[in-house]
Formats: structure tokens, sequence, C-alpha cells
């Protein structure tokens, strides 16, 4: 893996938590990485040394957000942490710290890590068995299957149930979705719009021609007048129709028809970046 | 070795580390990784951790070549919590050795 996509990923994985620590984080492994190739290692090589984005991640949210791993995972270095609130009646002192050699191995040794995932809404109860141990047998009476637990107190908002709510999978769907989007409406919406359009417009400027010709015809055939007559009489008609029709062309239609045509090009240009532009 | 053992021991290591001489991430980094086998990657979110329970302190210093380092240095509660874990783990190794010492060695 290389350093932008290992600094991507870690990113990624890190979402949950604040942006400004997670830049803080973000900034570290990338000095690490710096120094790793000043050392004369390869971006893969230090990217493997470092163990994967997501492992590296999860300890940073178990770390972070409190109920993540009830396991007692977090209480390593934390010798005055009172006794984790367990919901039901367990009796262990795993927040009290290592204070025997049984308390050391309980206590002072972290959970693997495979097991606290954020996904993980309800966290594997951890057998008493070492526990009770040293803390006597009336602990085993006392332990009840501790039940999964539902209510997730976050401060962050948890995207995992509404992905689409997520700014960071809806910002990625869009630009992925922008080309085909384009293409699909240039094709289908645009262009027999842009068409229709411009059938109209046609119409528009043909119609005084049509007028003309039509009432020609119905002037010569019926009313029985002089041919001369006739032309006058479609010519007065045709400028007629044709001024107010050119009026409207010229002012409305061809604004409308060239800014419209911009106005699209333009932006579907600017969602696609400057080179993906469908035109 | 086991997972466990390691990142049980990887905060007194770094403490320990850390009441020598002040350090850069880096430098703790490639040191634990290479001596008890970790990721590099875990030695970050556990410095992390520990600056915010109060027990290390961090600073930036610009270096000769490359990047600013970011130095870390123990508190004075590091130093405490520091000799509470190598209390903890001299008498924890001592309880183990007393048991499979005798045997392996």
């Amino acid at each position: 893996m290389k350093r932008k996509d290992y600094i991507n990923a870690l990113r990624a994985q890190l979402r949950r938590l604040p942006s400004d620590d997670v830049e803080e984080i973000v900034k570290e492994f990338d000095t690490h990485f710096e120094m790793g190739v000043a050392d004369g290692l390869t971006e893969t090589e230090i990217a493997a040394k470092l163990g994967s984005p997501e492992e590296v991640a999860q300890i940073y949210l178990s770390d972070a957000i409190p109920d993540f791993d009830p396991s007692g995972a977090q209480n390593v270095c934390t010798p005055q942490m009172p006794i984790i609130p367990v919901k039901t009646g367990m009796v262990i002192d795993r927040g009290v710290g290592p204070q025997t050699a049984a308390g050391f191995a309980s206590g002072g040794f972290a959970k693997p890590l495979v097991n606290a995932s954020p996904r993980n809404t309800a966290p594997k109860p951890e057998p008493p068995s070492f526990e009770n141990a040293h803390t006597g047998a009336k602990d085993k009476e006392t332990y009840e299957e501790p039940q999964p637990q539902t209510g997730k107190k976050y401060d962050l908002p948890d995207y995992t149930q509404y992905p689409s709510q997520d700014p960071n999978t809806v910002k990625k769907a869009g630009k992925e979705h922008n080309l085909l989007f384009s293409v699909l409406f240039t094709i289908f919406i645009f262009v027999p719009l842009w068409f229709v359009a411009l059938a109209l417009l046609l119409l528009l400027i043909g119609t005084p021609v049509v007028m003309g010709l039509l009432s020609g015809v119905l002037f010569t055939w019926a009313m029985e007048m002089t041919a001369a007559a006739a032309g006058t009489v479609c010519l007065a008609i045709s400028l007629a129709f044709g001024a107010i029709a050119m009026l409207f062309v010229a002012i409305f239609a061809v604004k409308g028809f060239i800014l419209g045509t911009y106005h699209y090009i333009r932006y579907i240009i600017k969602i696609n970046g400057s080179k993906g532009g469908k035109a | 070795m086991n997972v466990q053992f390691k990142k049980g021991v990887l905060d007194l290591c770094v403490l320990a580390m850390l009441n020598d001489n002040d350090r850069y991430g880096y430098e703790l980094a490639s040191t634990l990784s290479e001596a008890i086998m970790i990721s590099d990657g875990t030695v970050y979110p556990l410095l992390r951790k520990l600056a915010s329970d109060g027990l290390v302190a961090s600073y930036l210093q610009e270096s000769q070549s490359g990047p600013p380092r970011k130095y870390y240095s123990l508190t004075s509660m590091g130093r405490i919590r520091l000799q509470e874990l190598l209390d903890d783990w001299i008498t924890f190794t001592a309880s183990v050795n007393k048991i499979v010492g005798g045997k392996s060695a």
C-alpha cells in the first residue's frame, strides 16, 4: 500500500472522530512515512510495518469512544479509574488496576484488538474466569450474562446504520455518479429538449413564410383578387406576422436558447471537473 | 510472542523509553516494533492515549533533516505510573519465573 492510499484509508476509518483529531493523527502517520523514506525504506515497506489502517483506526476509536469496547481494553493506563459500570451484577475490579500478578494479567494486558470492531453493536461478554481467580467464588454467583448493549452513547453521529447520511459516503458516491448522471441526462433529457426548442424556433421563424403563402393562395382563389393585389396583401400579412414573430424570437427565444445551452454545458463541465465535460 | 503479552507491556516499554530521554514517535515506533515485534502503527494510538491520560506530554521541534518532529516526554504522573507498572512487572515476572524458570533454565 502506498503512502497516499494508507493515509486516505486511515482518514476514512477515523471519520467518526472530530476532524481536528483526525488531522492530528493523520499528520503523525504522514511524518512517519516521511521519516521512514528518509531511513531508506519504501512506502510499501513502511505501510506493511505500520499494520493495516483498519487495525490502527480501531485502536484510536476504542480509546476515544466510551462504550466502544466494554471489555476493559482502555483501562490499561488509568490507575485512578473507578470500577466500570457494568449493567448486571458483575463484581469485577478490572478498573482498579493491577495490584497482583493475576491483576496485572487481567487488568494490565489489553484485549486483542480483533474483537474491538466498531461495527460490533453487541460486544461479546467476556467470561469472568480470570477475575474470579482472585476475587473469590462469590463472583460466580453474582455474575450474570451481560445483555448486548443496544443504546449507544457516542457523542459523534454513528453512520453505520444510515450510510446514506454519512457525508463521506455521500460525497464519494456523488463524485462517482456525476459522469454517469451527465451522460444519461444529456442523452435522454437535454438533447430531446434541445431539438424540441430548435423545432419551435424554426416554426416561429417559418410561420410568417407559411402564413404568407397560405394567405396568397386564399386571396387569389376565394376573393378573385388580381395576383398583384393578392401579392400585396400577402406581403403585408407576412410582414405583420414576421415582425411579431421576429420580435419574440429575437428577444426571448434566441437568448433563452443560447443561454440555456451555454449554462447547461458549463454546469456539466463543472460537476465533472475541468476535463470531463460532456458538451 | 503472545499478542496480549505485548500489548500489556507496551505502555510500560514506552514509559520506560521516555524516562531516559524525550523521543519522537518514529523513534519509539521503530525501536519497539523491532524489539517486541509489534506493528509500528500501534505505538501512535498508545502515545495519544498516554497523552490524554496526562502521562506524557508532546512538543514539536525542528530537525536538521525532514519535517519537524513531535517529541514526547514523561510527565510527573507518567513517572509515578511507570514506577507502578515497573513494580507490577517485576513482581509478576518474578512470580512467573518461580513457576516456569526452574524448569526451563
